[in-house]
């Protein structure tokens, strides 16, 4: 029986490998209930099949992943139970009304009837989705996507929830509000695990921030920590392409054996 | 920081057939609902066509008996057993693939499958939904061939009430067999298969469905040879060819002998053989739904991490072939050349191409020799029309299905060419020749070689030669033109672009051309030749003829024109 006190993610020494070459190498991260988690990287870093690892959308080649006490690979309907995920480019069926997507996510969440409409009146208020909440989502436009899989991922309450670039494409007013709910949501105990390269909003949302490159992670910890381990007093931009190209840096040299190219 | 407590509500849902089922209503509903007056044309279109294809398959199939109740045959004896084993057989190798192709599509090329996968839903049931929706797709000529065959038998035979209600039943029942295999063999592929597996499920996919239509074609020959007239050695001879079809250990023989049972009234025998299929596809969807509970996430996971073998830095021979004859530039040369790569590596859309030309060829191929007593000349005319109909068709169905979504699917990306110092103009025409030159070059040879197998004259080779080249055009024009006029930028599928209002259109305004081509280009000397005497077609009927063509070739240049003319203009003045 998993400890409802103890931490929320856990990936113990997981590696990923893809035809050969290791996607995420040996990665280690503990996240606590009611944290929100920012994780950095450049393109191509492991940040995405980190995520889809997390998910259960993919296996760790080696390695361990616990989701509120829950081992994915041996309870994964339990641990999916426990968490919503919001892709980059999120899935919704063209031919149901926002209305009957969000009852067709809360009825494979098992959610009683009541409860489900109690939630489903919520989340409509919280996203403004009651305008177009009864038009066929093929209609919809960017925004009006992104708020409903929002509203879809936060029907059932999850005690984690997995976000993928959520800022791209939003407009300003929209962008405010859905940081505005992150940090509600992490207030209210629910762990936030953020993927994005919008450093603006992680430097302002995130509690801690992790930083992976090609599969590792080379950074870890609050904002502060992260400019001392870079050895930077500058921005989080600054600290992230410092640590970054450090990384390739010492890569060029083992390579190179320090001879210039 | 304190976390919120696990479990508020139903976290460990047990989620059931029904909310699946309740999904597929909802959308069939809602798509029902919000039908424009001309979204009803497609499934108007659809359901006409296949009013027609029953109506004939009933015809011939009552023909058929008809003709074996005259000869003194027994519609119980072995010949009808014989058809009947074969038939289920054949539509049971046709639902295996068919179900593992859609499967494959469904559960592993699917946004909505990874949606449902990072849900609380057990894998065996998304597997449960996508099979029950695959198996309804495969079997839909499952119940356009054998359905009015059966009915055909019925009526034959005087079969009571009992036959048609159990029909059904025996048909699902037995359609889950052949589906369940389909799905297992598409587990076991994706999770055992070594990679580079795009060749080898194409050859796993291509080679029997080859096989089996040669074994076919020899079981057709067979039984032509052996006429059955002819004398009871020859019959036996001829029932020891295609013996593997009659096995009792083959679901199709249940099924067979089941219906057979029950038209005559043995209801003992019907029933043992309705449990026999039941109960054997029960089983097999169990064993199929069992390996989706322990293979099908596993699956995903290793088409992630096996992705396909990456393509050569070198340019590849088949591109330099295709580079040598791309007409015009080098600009226009590289625009053709881009679309037929990214046509050569899909090999979802050449690998139908693939199959149902060969399956043509093998069928022209073995014109001769499924007749090997001289057919009646009009009857050869005939049939060199019907091929010529069935290739132009084939041509219509895929200038619908992979040029008319070309301009939509490059919306998305126009950046790449519209910033290139090339004329919009010659991006269309590069769409247009590459088309044109590849619907030509797989049709072409298949009607040339159709003409030599019925031995037709030369002017007959030469007129079906002119209108194929001329119909190619046309229909490439009509994609590329009507494509540009109509686009949709929303859509990334190009299935869902051609069942679009647009797609829907071309498809119409295809088929009328085409209809309107073969009618002025080709019946005028098919009818000659058909109803010639003795000394040839009537002195002036050549006049009518060279006329008719002279015509179509006005209208196929004029469609061509017209089309690309209109289709350029709206290029140039597009917006992205």
């Amino acid at each position: 029986m998993p400890d409802a006190t103890g931490p929320m993610i856990e990936i113990l020494g997981v590696s990923k490998v893809y035809g050969g070459s290791p996607a995420v190498d040996d990665m280690t991260l503990v996240i606590p209930r009611g944290e929100l988690f920012a994780f950095l990287g450049p393109n191509g870093a492991g940040k995405t099949t980190t995520i889809k690892m997390l998910c259960g959308l993919l296996y760790p080649t080696r390695g361990t992943i616990r989701i509120g006490g829950f081992d994915l690979l041996k309870e994964g309907r339990k641990a999916r139970a426990t968490m919503s995920y919001v892709p980059d480019l999120p899935y919704l069926y063209d031919k149901l009304t926002g209305r009957e997507f969000l009852q067709f996510v809360a009825d494979m969440h098992g959610l009683e009837k009541d409860y489900a409409a109690e939630r489903l009146a919520h989340v409509a208020k919280l996203f403004r989705l009651e305008n177009f909440i009864d038009h066929l989502t093929e209609r919809y436009s960017h925004g009006m996507r992104q708020r409903t899989v929002f509203a879809s991922a936060l029907l059932h309450e999850p005690g984690l929830l997995i976000v993928d670039e959520p800022t791209v494409g939003l407009d300003p007013r929209s962008v405010r509000q859905l940081k505005d709910i992150l940090r509600e949501q992490a207030e209210q105990g629910t762990t936030v695990f953020l993927s994005s390269h919008s450093l603006d909003v992680v430097e302002e949302l995130a509690t801690r921030i992790g930083i992976i490159n090609k599969g590792k992670l080379i950074g870890l910890g609050k904002v502060s920590d992260l400019k001392a381990q870079a050895s930077l007093q500058g921005s989080l931009e600054e600290v992230f392409l410092r640590l970054t190209e450090e990384e390739s840096l010492v890569e060029t040299v083992i390579q190179t054996g320090g001879n210039p190219r | 920081m304190t976390g919120k407590p696990m479990a508020k509500k139903s976290h460990f849902p047990s989620v059931g057939a029904e909310l699946f089922l309740r999904l597929g209503a909802k959308i069939a509903w809602n798509t029902w609902k919000n039908f424009s007056a001309f979204s009803f044309i497609r499934p108007v279109v659809i359901g006409v066509c296949s009013l027609i294809v029953v109506l004939f398959v009933f015809g011939v199939s009552y023909g058929g008996f008809r003709f074996l109740v005259d000869q003194k045959l027994p519609l119980g004896g072995n010949i009808v057993a014989l058809l009947f084993d074969m038939l289920f057989l054949s539509l049971a190798g046709l639902l295996v693939f068919s179900t593992g192709l859609i499967l494959h599509a469904s559960l592993f090329d699917s946004a909505e499958t990874a949606f449902l996968l990072s849900k609380p839903v057990g894998e065996d049931q998304v597997f449960a939904y996508k099979f029950f929706v695959a198996g309804s797709f495969s079997s839909w000529a499952f119940l356009l061939l054998g359905g009015p065959i059966l009915l055909a038998y019925a009526l034959s035979v005087g079969a009571g009430p009992l036959f048609y209600l159990l029909m059904p039943f025996f048909f699902v029942g037995f359609a889950l067999i052949p589906g369940s295999v389909g799905a297992i063999f598409c587990l076991l592929m994706v999770n055992y298969l070594p990679k580079g597996r795009t060749l080898l499920v194409s050859m796993a996919v291509i080679v029997p469905i080859l096989l089996g239509s040669f074994w076919i074609a020899g079981t057709l020959r067979g039984l032509r040879q052996g006429d059955i007239q002819m004398g009871e050695d020859l019959l036996q001879k001829t029932l020891g060819q295609v013996q593997v079809a009659s096995l009792p250990v083959l679901p199709s023989y249940w099924i067979s002998r089941g219906l057979r049972a029950v038209a005559f009234g043995d209801i003992t025998t019907a029933g043992w053989y309705l449990a026999l299929v039941w109960t054997h596809g029960a089983f097999a969807y169990l064993l199929a739904a069992t390996l989706a509970k322990l293979a099908y996430r596993r699956g995903v996971d290793r088409l992630s991490v096996n992705p396909e073998a990456t393509t050569s830095k070198t340019q590849a021979w088949i591109d330099r072939i295709f580079h040598w004859f791309a007409p015009g530039d080098r600009g226009l040369a590289a625009l053709m050349l881009k679309d037929f790569r990214s046509f050569r590596r899909d090999p979802k859309q050449w690998g139908q191409v693939v199959v149902f030309l060969g399956l043509l060829a093998l069928y022209f191929s073995n014109l001769k020799r499924m007749f090997p007593k001289e057919i009646e000349y009009p009857f050869q005319v005939g049939l060199g029309f019907l091929n010529l109909l069935s290739l132009t068709l084939l041509m219509c169905t895929y200038t619908g299905r992979f040029v008319f979504p070309q301009l939509s699917l490059e919306g998305r990306r126009f950046w790449v060419l519209g910033l290139m110092p090339i004329e919009r103009r010659r991006m269309l025409m590069a769409k247009f020749w590459f088309s044109f030159y590849g619907s030509l070059f797989v049709t072409l040879p298949l009607v040339v070689l159709s003409d030599f197998s019925l031995t037709l004259p030369l002017s007959g080779m030469a007129i079906h030669v002119g209108l194929l080249v001329l119909i190619s055009s046309g229909l490439s024009a009509l994609g590329v033109g009507l494509g540009t006029l109509m686009p949709n930028f929303r859509e990334t599928d190009p299935s869902k672009i051609a069942v679009g209002f647009g797609g829907t259109l071309n498809l119409i305004v295809g088929l009328v051309f085409l209809l309107l081509m073969l009618g002025l280009g080709a019946i005028p000397w098919h009818m000659s030749q058909a109803l010639a005497g003795p000394n040839g077609p009537a002195p002036g009927v050549w006049v009518v003829v060279a006329g008719g063509f002279v015509l179509a070739t006005i209208l196929g240049v004029l469609t061509t024109f017209l089309a690309l003319d209109r289709g350029c203009r709206a290029l140039e003045r597009m917006e992205f």
